[in-house]
C-alpha cells in the first residue's frame, strides 16, 4: 500500500510557549480511515492543521511524498480540511459562493465549477440551498455545507475536525453513513466512538500532545485497560 | 437568536425594491454627492433633498421607524464633531456644525434606504458589475457575515453575566464588567479572523480575490 501521509518526529510549540505536539510519528496509507481521539486540549486540532501546511512544526510532514512546507498549492488541492466550527468554514455570503470558493481558486472553468458545486451539495443532501445565505442556516445545515466546501475540490485526503460534534441524531447518522461510503483517505478528530467504530480502521489516541496509542480499531477496542485509562469505554 | 437585520425589509416588492441594484447604487452615490456639496446655508436644498428621500421611503413601504432607528448610527459622529466646536475660530462654528450634521444625516438616510431596500446578495452583485474591486466587495461581505455573529456572542455573554448576578450591580462594577466583555469580544474576534483566514488558505486562497469567469 502507498503511504499518503508521512510524519516523522513532529513537534509544535505555540508562540506563547505552549507545547502542543511532541514527537509525533505516524504513517497513513491510501484508503485508511484514521480516527484521532483524546481529551480536549490533547492536540488533535493542532495536529490536523499540520496536514495541509497551515502549521509547519519542524517541517517533518510529507503528503504523497512531497514535503508539505514546499508544495502548499498542490497539497491544499489534495488535502481537504474541514474546520470544527462551521462559522469559520463558511465565510462567503451565499452557500454557492462558499462551495465554489475552492474550485474558483483552482482556476477551473465556470461550467466545471457549477457542476462541482451541484455534485458536492447534492452529496450532502443540500442541493436546494445554493442561493441561501450562510448566516441564516441552522447549525446542522452549516455543518453539512462545510463538508461540501471541500468535497467540491475533489480531495484525495479528507481531514475532519469533529465532524459529528453537536449534530442531531438523524443528521449524525446520515453523515456517518455518507463518510463510510466515501472512497477517499480520511483522518478525523472526534469524541464520537460510534462513528470511529463504524468508519475507522485505525485509531490514534492522543494525550498531552503525544500519541499514546496507535493500532487497528479492533485491537484498541479489545484493550479494555487502555479504554478505561482514557475513559473511552 | 433574532436581531433586526438591516435588510429585514429587503424582500418587499415596491418599485424601489424591484429597481436594478446598479441603478440604485449609482443614483444613491450621485445623490450623496449633491448632498455633501450643498452650501451649508442653503437650507432650501436640504429640505428638498430630505423631501425626496421621504417620498422614496414612502414609496418603498419600509416602516419609517425602522429606517429612523438605523439612521441613529450617525449620532457618535455628530457628538465627535460637536466636541470640537468650542475650539473653532470665528463665529460660524454653529453654522458649520449644522451644515455637517444635516449633510451627514441626509447621506446616512440615503444609504440606509439603499441598503434596506436591496437584498445584500444583489447589492454585492451590483457592486461587482460596477467593477468595484473584488477585495472591497469581499470585505463588505465579511462584515455582513460576521457582524451578526458578534452580536450573538455579545448577547450570550450578556445573558451569562445576568444569570450570575443576583443583587443590583453597582455602577462602577457595571463599567468594569462591560469593559471586560469588550476585551473578550475583541480577542475572540481576532481569533475568529485568524481561523477564517486559515480556512480560506486551506481552500487555495493566496491573497488574490478571484471570481468565477
Ligand atoms: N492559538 C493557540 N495559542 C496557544 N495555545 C493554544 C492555541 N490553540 C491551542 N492551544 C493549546 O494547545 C493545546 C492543544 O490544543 P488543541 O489542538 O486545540 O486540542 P484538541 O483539539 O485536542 O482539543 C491545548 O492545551 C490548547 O490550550
Ligand atoms: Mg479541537
Amino acid at each position: 500500500m502507498r503511504k499518503v501521509i508521512e510524519i516523522k518526529n513532529l513537534n509544535y510549540t505555540y508562540p506563547d510557549g505552549k507545547r502542543a505536539l511532541e514527537n509525533i510519528t505516524l504513517d497513513i496509507f491510501k484508503g485508511d480511515s484514521v480516527g484521532i481521539i483524546g481529551p480536549n486540549g490533547a492536540g488533535k486540532t493542532t495536529f490536523l492543521l499540520h496536514l495541509n501546511g497551515i502549521f509547519n512544526g519542524n517541517s517533518s510532514v510529507k503528503v504523497c511524498g512531497l514535503p508539505v512546507s514546499e508544495n502548499l498549492n498542490d497539497i491544499r488541492r489534495k488535502v481537504g480540511l474541514v474546520f470544527q466550527d462551521p462559522d469559520d468554514q463558511l465565510f462567503m455570503h451565499t452557500v454557492f459562493d462558499d462551495v465554489a470558493f475552492g474550485p474558483v481558486n483552482m482556476e477551473l472553468e465556470s461550467g466545471e465549477i457549477r457542476k462541482r458545486v451541484d455534485d458536492a451539495l447534492g452529496s450532502v443532501d443540500m442541493g436546494d440551498y445554493k442561493e441561501r445565505i450562510s448566516h441564516h442556516l441552522s447549525f446542522g445545515e452549516k455543518k453539512r455545507i462545510s463538508l461540501a466546501t471541500v468535497l467540491s475540490m475533489n480531495p484525495e485526503i479528507l481531514v475532519l475536525d469533529e465532524p459529528t460534534g453537536n449534530l442531531d441524531p438523524k443528521h449524525r447518522k446520515d453523515l456517518i453513513n455518507f463518510l463510510r461510503d466515501m472512497d477517499v483517505t480520511k483522518v478525523m478528530a472526534t469524541h464520537d466512538m460510534d462513528m470511529v467504530l463504524s468508519i475507522c480502521n485505525k485509531i490514534v489516541i492522543m494525550d498531552k500532545g503525544r500519541i499514546v496509542a496507535l493500532d487497528a480499531t479492533e485491537n484498541i477496542f479489545r484493550n479494555k485497560e487502555l479504554l478505561r485509562l482514557y475513559s473511552l469505554d | 437568536m433574532h436581531h433586526s437585520y438591516i435588510d429585514k425589509y429587503a424582500e418587499l416588492d415596491s418599485v424601489i425594491h424591484k429597481a436594478d441594484s446598479r441603478l440604485k447604487i449609482i443614483i444613491s452615490f450621485v445623490f450623496i454627492l449633491f448632498i455633501v456639496s450643498a452650501n451649508p446655508t442653503a437650507y432650501l436644498s436640504f429640505v428638498l433633498y430630505g423631501l425626496i428621500l421621504l417620498i422614496l421611503l414612502a414609496v418603498s413601504r419600509i416602516p419609517f421607524l425602522f429606517i429612523f432607528k438605523k439612521t441613529l448610527v450617525v449620532i457618535p459622529f455628530v457628538v465627535l464633531i460637536a466636541v470640537f466646536i468650542p475650539f473653532m475660530k470665528g463665529q460660524d462654528g454653529i453654522i458649520l456644525f449644522r451644515g455637517i450634521v444635516l449633510r451627514s444625516y441626509l447621506s446616512i438616510l440615503c444609504m440606509t434606504l439603499l441598503i434596506s431596500s436591496t437584498k445584500f446578495t444583489r447589492l454585492l452583485k451590483g457592486l461587482e458589475q460596477l467593477k468595484i474591486p473584488k477585495i472591497f466587495i469581499m470585505i463588505m461581505s465579511f462584515m455582513y457575515r460576521y457582524l451578526f455573529l458578534l452580536v450573538d456572542e455579545t448577547q450570550r455573554m450578556q445573558r451569562a453575566k445576568e444569570s450570575r448576578s443576583f443583587k443590583k450591580t453597582k455602577r462602577f462594577r457595571i463599567v468594569k464588567i462591560l469593559s471586560n466583555i469588550i476585551g473578550v469580544l475583541f480577542v475572540r474576534s481576532y481569533e475568529r479572523a485568524e481561523r477564517v483566514y486559515l480556512a480560506m488558505c486551506s481552500r487555495g486562497f493566496n491573497g488574490r480575490a478571484r471570481t468565477m469567469e
